[in-house]
């Protein structure tokens, strides 16, 4: 039997409240919308929350809660529960610091990114900062919470200098601690995650300076990591300090972080599914992208517009969005696109040509989210391991090659408020340039924002497999080819190979143009299996030139075959290169037939 | 009343007091130098110093300038190491080659005229103060104060860079709708403190930034041809390469509101505080130019700007709210509401969103998205 439930998620530009059943999927009922009350003079989400019920409650026609802040349910409203998160920019920072960067740093970074809080600065011993620069970058940065790794719990004496070298970094950054940006008196909490042998002296260090939690080593072994209890105790300090936080205090419930519950959602589903998941979210302050690759989880947050983060970061060039336009534009004007999303990014695109602006910059956004997803989703750098006969000659260093593949995702989710008012097709067209989509990908939508409530939904409900991807919209199913090894692989005048698609006894075959988008109507429910034969040297996931069939299930936007080469490029010359973007946007079905002829012709509108 | 913190980037020495009154030049300590020591590594040979030094343990040095010159290739090759900081030079090894320097402190000053109202320990310093404050939507640089100063001749003008002459040094500049990249590097020029503008170019505002970063006091000379020696021995009021920069409205090229125009032009000569948060700001925190109240003006009610609840993206929208259009092509554009409600305007892209109906100023009268538009606080 169906559970109901309210849910509010406090975004950083938006906050929603859902009414959602929760059985055998999570159906949405009713929903809410109100900005977001957090800086601005007026620094109190539960305004936001309650102007987001009082208009689920006008929608769905019954009281949910009674009164003013403090949540308390309705007795006539039926719920059964109310969940809370948060995902507010910065809600809770931390800084980490390790002993070198690419090992128990990183590793602390990622015990942190999948605990819902957000990295500031990440500190190491080969940083190739001055010790001074680094206490001012810590003192500079309002931060929550300082999480310390470094060394292995293993006994030899090889290993024992990381554990003292730990001891250093922590040495140094204590007389750099700012104050809590929650309770002025005190310091932020350190939680050490490092190594065992070192646990005495890093507790006479911070003792009566800051608050210190002691969980075990993210690093055991260089060999592997152990993240859950870090990943826990980041998870608790959060609830605590927005417990005691004034901006959230008035909600009087306990708030988790939406990427600890949008990470357990997702890796549930996974465990359960045997199968990976990439979940890329564009909100409205941070790029979000959790991957589950191999039983292996990692989040990374892209810090574009540098609210959060020190040093250098990925930036949105005008240059490069210029080229994705398919009508003329000025720089200044594109540049002026990017600064009002930055600043206003509630705001909406009027016309088809401030909309193409607004996908380009979401397109720019998930690129760079994924690349520095890819960065810091990757094998363990730091083992060790044995030269083999054959690397007498030569040695490959094994550790930080990214784990993740598209041609392996076959589900990638896409998130965030720039879904609102899209277009299954206008999702996919820039979900498969964003992503550089390979092989065969199922493409889900999740404009309500219900995953970090599938997370919280796992405290009290058994999510049965399947149910977390089932809960979302399917707009489609994806097919690419994979980048080719070699040169040559794309003839951009020659067709691919052919496809044909069965489902219900019918048939539908064509040739695989190279270079274009073609789409096979597949509806939303419908299954069907798709035969791929690809020319020699045209990868689709199960080698070069072989051929691949595979059971493919249908959405709004139907089975789409993207035969454009990876890695996209453009020509270089602006009349072809507009041409051939309007060509896809005409492919894809992505706005009217006279918008494309227009922009054909060079005219904006 | 206005709160302003006042922070060191470190620790420091706090030189005020609580119940202090300042002004703006009122020195509220020195940024703490214990730390800040930096290293510069010179050629040595079996333990000796190939580099020539050309100055001393306990030398003054400015940032760029030369301390040691090595010679290669037979006096083909030369190379120069330089300074990084302004600061002290605390010794020169000259069997390993490092000399190691340490920075000047840094001292704060209030830019704020009030009373200090809590000093945390070696930390921060927050002063109160009476004025009124407008909210900007983005900001660039390092808070800064300085006399306003109007060169636009109205909130949508385009001012003219040959127009920032030399009587704008030290001074906050209201130049209009835009400032572009010349209007940045001609207020570099004659030494203004801030510039105010309605809109602005993203890219220039960034790559400027970065080129002022990076910019030391001799490039400047060498820019721009400053009359000032360099090479003195460092003095408090001397002129670092800065400057800060609020934006009102937004990105593009925007009028400045009327209401914030007619502010500014009626404190021209009076003292205000540019107040930006920089990229270390909780989230959230808009920039805010602040013109504190006149010595010896009297009190008086709500004045024009004041911080409350009811207030730009979450101010009450209702028929006659005074708006401003944030997004969409009619930016930039203000009016008042005609009709609120729940109407739903389906765009030309077939997105529907709630929408308000705006009289606009220029008498023409449209149908918005509501998340289009920001309320505009009365004054």
């Amino acid at each position: 039997m169906a559970r109901r439930f309210l849910y509010i998620e406090c975004g950083s530009v938006k906050t929603k409240a859902l009414l959602v059943d929760a059985g055998d999927r999570v159906s949405l009922l009713a929903k809410g919308e109100a900005l977001t009350t957090a800086g601005y003079g007026l620094d109190d989400v539960s305004y936001g929350a309650q102007q987001a019920v009082r208009q689920l409650e006008e929608t769905y026609g019954r009281p949910l809660l009674l009164g003013a802040s403090p949540l308390r349910i309705h007795p006539d409203s039926g719920l059964e529960g109310i969940f809370v998160t948060s995902s507010v920019a910065g809600a809770t920072l931390a800084a980490v610091a390790g002993v070198f960067r690419d090992i128990s740093a990183e590793s602390a970074q990622r015990a942190v990114l999948l605990g819902g809080a957000c990295v500031s600065d990440v500190f190491a011993i080969n940083d190739d900062r001055l010790p001074h620069e680094k206490r001012v970058a810590l003192r500079q940065r309002p931060i929550d919470m300082l999480i310390l790794a470094g060394g292995v719990d293993d006994f030899s004496s090889l290993d024992r200098a990381a554990g003292r070298q730990a001891v250093t970094v922590a040495r140094l950054l204590c007389s750099g601690l700012p104050r809590s940006r929650v309770v002025e008196t005190e310091r932020p909490t350190v939680v050490y995650a490092g190594s065992v042998l070192v646990r005495d002296e890093i507790r006479e260090l911070f003792s009566g300076v800051a608050p210190l939690e002691i969980t075990e080593n993210v690093r055991p072994k260089l060999e592997n990591e152990n993240l859950e209890p870090a990943r826990t105790a980041v998870r608790d300090l959060f609830r605590s300090l927005l417990a005691k936080s004034p901006r959230y205090r008035s909600l009087g419930h306990a708030v988790d972080p939406a990427g600890y519950a949008t990470a357990r959602a997702i890796e549930e589903a996974s465990r359960r599914l045997d199968e990976n998941i990439l979940y890329v979210d564009v909100g409205g302050a941070f790029t979000s992208v959790y991957s589950v690759i191999g039983g292996v989880a990692n989040r990374t947050v892209t810090d574009l517009w540098g609210l959060v983060s020190n040093g250098t970061r990925a930036r949105i060039n005008s240059g490069r969005l210029l080229r994705w336009l398919p009508f003329p534009a000025r720089e200044a004007d594109v540049s002026t696109a990017i600064g009002t999303r930055m600043i206003r990014p509630q705001t909406v695109p009027e016309t088809w040509d401030e909309l193409a602006v607004r996908l380009a910059i979401v397109r720019e956004e998930a690129r760079l989210g994924l690349q520095e997803h890819m960065g810091l989703a990757v094998l363990l750098r730091g083992v060790q391991r044995r030269r083999q006969i054959h690397e007498i000659f030569g040695y490959e260093t094994v550790g930080g090659q990214t784990i993740v593949n598209l041609s392996r995702c076959h589900n990638i989710i896409l998130g965030g408020g720039w879904l609102e008012g899209r277009t299954p097709n206008q999702v996919m067209l820039v979900a498969t340039e964003a992503l550089e989509t390979a092989g065969t990908n199922r493409i889900y939508a999740d404009s309500s924002g219900i995953l970090p409530l599938c997370g919280e939904l796992l405290q009290v409900s058994e999510i049965t497999p399947g149910t977390v991807l089932d809960s979302l919209e399917l707009l489609g199913t994806c097919v690419s080819p994979l980048e080719p090894k070699s040169q040559g692989g794309f003839r951009l005048t020659s067709s691919l190979g052919s496809a044909l698609l069965e489902s219900r006894g019918k048939r539908q075959t064509c040739r695989l143009q190279a270079g274009r988008i073609q789409r096979f109507p597949l509806g939303a429910g419908e299954t069907a299996v798709l035969h791929l034969v690809p020319i020699r040297g045209i990868d689709f996931g199960e080698g070069p030139g072989k051929r691949v069939r595979a059971e493919v299930k249908g959405g709004p936007a139907g089975v789409v075959l993207d035969m454009r080469p990876r890695p996209l490029s453009l020509p270089s010359a602006e009349a072809r290169r507009r041409a051939r973007l309007a060509e896809w946007w005409k492919d894809m079905d992505a706005c009217p037939a006279p918008v494309v002829a227009g922009w054909e012709r060079g005219e904006n509108s | 009343m206005i709160r302003k913190v006042r922070r060191f980037p470190l620790s420091g020495e706090v030189a005020v007091h609580e119940g202090d009154l300042v002004k703006p030049d009122t020195l509220l300590g020195y940024e703490s130098a214990e730390e800040k020591l930096h290293l510069i590594k010179l050629d040595v040979s079996d333990q000796k110093l190939v580099s020539v030094v050309v100055r001393q343990q306990g030398d003054t040095v400015k940032k760029g300038e030369t301390i040691a010159l090595n010679t290669y290739a037979m006096g083909l090759g030369l190379t120069e190491y330089c300074t990084p900081v302004d600061g002290t030079i605390v010794s020169i090894d000259t069997m390993t080659g490092l000399v190691q320097i340490r920075e000047h402190p840094a001292p704060l000053k209030a830019l704020l005229p009030g009373r200090v109202v809590s000093v945390s320990s070696s930390e921060s310093i927050v002063i109160e103060t009476r004025g009124a404050y407008v909210e900007g939507a983005y900001g660039g640089g390092v808070p800064c104060g300085g006399m306003l100063a109007i060169v636009a001749k109205s909130p949508g003008a385009l001012t003219n860079p040959a127009e920032m002459t030399s009587r704008l040094e030290g001074k906050i500049a209201v130049i209009g709708a835009e400032c572009k990249h010349e209007h940045l590097m001609a207020a570099l020029r004659v030494r203004a403190s801030g510039v105010i503008a309605g809109g602005g170019d993203l890219e220039a505002l960034r790559s400027f930034q970065e080129f002022v970063g990076n910019l030391t006091g001799e490039e400047y000379e060498a820019r721009f041809g400053a009359a000032r020696d360099f090479r003195n021995v460092w003095e408090e009021d001397e002129y670092t390469p800065g400057l800060s920069v609020i934006l009102t409205e937004g990105f593009g090229n925007i009028a400045i509101r009327a209401g914030v125009f007619d502010l500014l032009r009626s404190r021209e000569g009076c003292y205000a505080f540019l107040d930006i948060p920089g990229k270390y700001s909780e989230y959230g925190e808009p920039p805010q130019i602040i013109i504190p109240r006149p010595e010896g003006a009297g009190d008086s009610s709500l004045e024009p700007g004041a911080p409350g609840l009811e207030q730009g993206a979450y101010c009450g929208i209702e028929s006659g709210s005074r708006v401003r259009l944030v997004g969409g092509t009619r930016l930039g554009k203000t009016g008042a509401v005609r009709k609120a409600g729940a109407a739903v305007l389906t765009l030309v892209t077939g997105q529907s969103v709630p929408a308000v109906e705006i009289l606009f100023d220029d008498g023409s009268v449209a149908t918005v998205p509501r998340s289009n538009i920001e309320a505009i606080r009365q004054s």
